[in-house]
């Protein structure tokens, strides 16, 4: 599973410390998601997309071919 | 600059310990080793404690998902190893003729060193597809 956090993170100006704080994280889970080392609980996910106004599935990109 | 202080108070702090072990009496190789090993755990301990002090100074989260998920991992992987440690010491204690309180000491400081290990492998790698 890939994700786009980098990407909106940049577009809506925020910082890693600053999106941990929105999903009340610490900044290491963030930089740990951002480099794909950690998949997050579903709340995780639905809140960091609530950030960025958009849904899960636009954030989380799930790669069929690589699943188990 | 402020990890820099604390990495050099740790690292003064660990070689007075050491000093002062060792000009205070005579010890062996064992001896210092152990001493070693404890100074060593005194200075994770402190360093860790000066972490969560400055988390909580910044008032950040102490504990989230990922640091709970990695102790969970940590917790049972570092068990399952620690069994097989067990069978390797209760093996070898029929070989090595060692007072009972020794053996159990180093038992415990093989847990601790198979925790951390573990511990740390998890926070380089993480946990990705799981």
């Amino acid at each position: 599973m890939n994700n786009r956090i980098k990407e909106l993170r940049a577009k809506f100006n925020l910082t890693q410390d600053d999106l941990a704080k929105k999903v009340n994280v610490r900044r290491e889970t963030i930089v740990f998601l951002e480099k794909n080392k950690y998949n997050p609980s579903l709340r995780l996910a639905y809140e960091i997309a609530c950030v960025f106004s958009t849904s899960i599935e636009q954030v989380f990109l799930f790669d069929e071919k690589n699943s188990t | 600059m402020k990890k820099l202080i604390v990495a050099f108070a740790l690292l003064a702090f660990l070689g007075i310990g050491f000093v002062v072990f060792k000009t205070t009496g005579h010890l062996s190789n064992m001896d210092t080793l152990s001493m070693v090993i404890f100074l060593l755990l005194v200075g994770v301990g402190i360093g860790w404690l000066i972490k969560k002090v400055t988390t909580v100074k910044k008032s950040e989260k102490i504990e989230d998902e990922l640091s709970k998920r990695i102790l969970e991992k940590t917790s049972s992987l570092s068990f399952y190893v620690s069994i097989y440690l067990w069978l390797v010491i209760s093996i070898l204690s029929d070989r090595i003729f060692l007072p009972l309180e020794q053996i159990v000491g180093y038992g415990l400081i093989g847990m601790a060193f198979i925790y951390f290990v573990i511990w740390s492998f998890y926070k380089v790698k993480g946990f990705k597809d799981e």
